[in-house]
């Protein structure tokens, strides 16, 4: 088996991607996949050390993990939806009615 | 233990597939790509687990996410229209 370093470093990459696409991209669709990125990523640990750890607590995580994730998912489609039916496009610098 | 060549050789291709897509959904300009690509990341991903001996958090993997989020993903793609026109991340 290929050793779990191998997976750590894959994981921080694909959390770091996610990050950066957060960061940077204003696109609420992009922001939303890029969340689901970073959730990846943190199963690719939990999977990882489960293995490591000789027992299934960590893929059990991962599954709750799955099921937050859709959730999630579910409510924020709904709340693109809100956004583009309110403000006609979907960029999330120009929702500014709650600005003070 | 001693590691098979063929299976850090494997690990190597989906490991390139996965953060090549992952950087793929971060930088292609059009919305509709990116959501293809995540599909790509997340089913390769699933072989990572498969990898893992974890075939039924594969499974699942295969079912919740690029059955359910993906598809959730498409209609919000297909239900908007980027009007805002954002140029291209460097």
């Amino acid at each position: 088996m290929v050793p779990s370093e191998y997976y750590l470093v894959l994981s921080a990459a694909v959390f770091c991607i996610g990050l950066f696409g957060v960061l940077t991209r204003r696109n609420a669709l992009v922001f939303l996949m890029s969340v689901e990125l970073m959730l990846n990523a943190a199963n690719i640990n939990l999977v990882a050390f489960s293995v490591q750890n000789g027992n299934l607590t960590g893929q059990v995580f991962s599954l709750f993990t799955m099921a937050l994730a859709a959730a999630e998912v579910a409510v924020g489609i709904g709340i693109i939806l809100v956004l583009y039916r309110n403000f006609n496009d979907v960029d999330v610098t120009t929702a500014t009615t709650m600005r003070w | 233990m001693a590691v098979a060549p063929y299976e850090t050789l494997a690990f190597a291709l989906f490991a390139v597939i996965t953060v090549g897509s992952s950087l793929g959904v971060v930088l292609v300009r059009d919305v509709w790509h990116s959501a293809l690509l995540l599909g790509i990341a997340l089913l390769s991903v699933a072989v990572h687990y498969v990898m893992r001996q974890a075939a039924f958090v594969a499974t699942m993997q295969v079912l919740v996410y690029v059955g359910g989020v993906l598809i959730l993903i498409t209609f919000a793609v297909m239900l908007t229209r980027d009007s805002s026109g954002e140029e291209a991340v460097a």
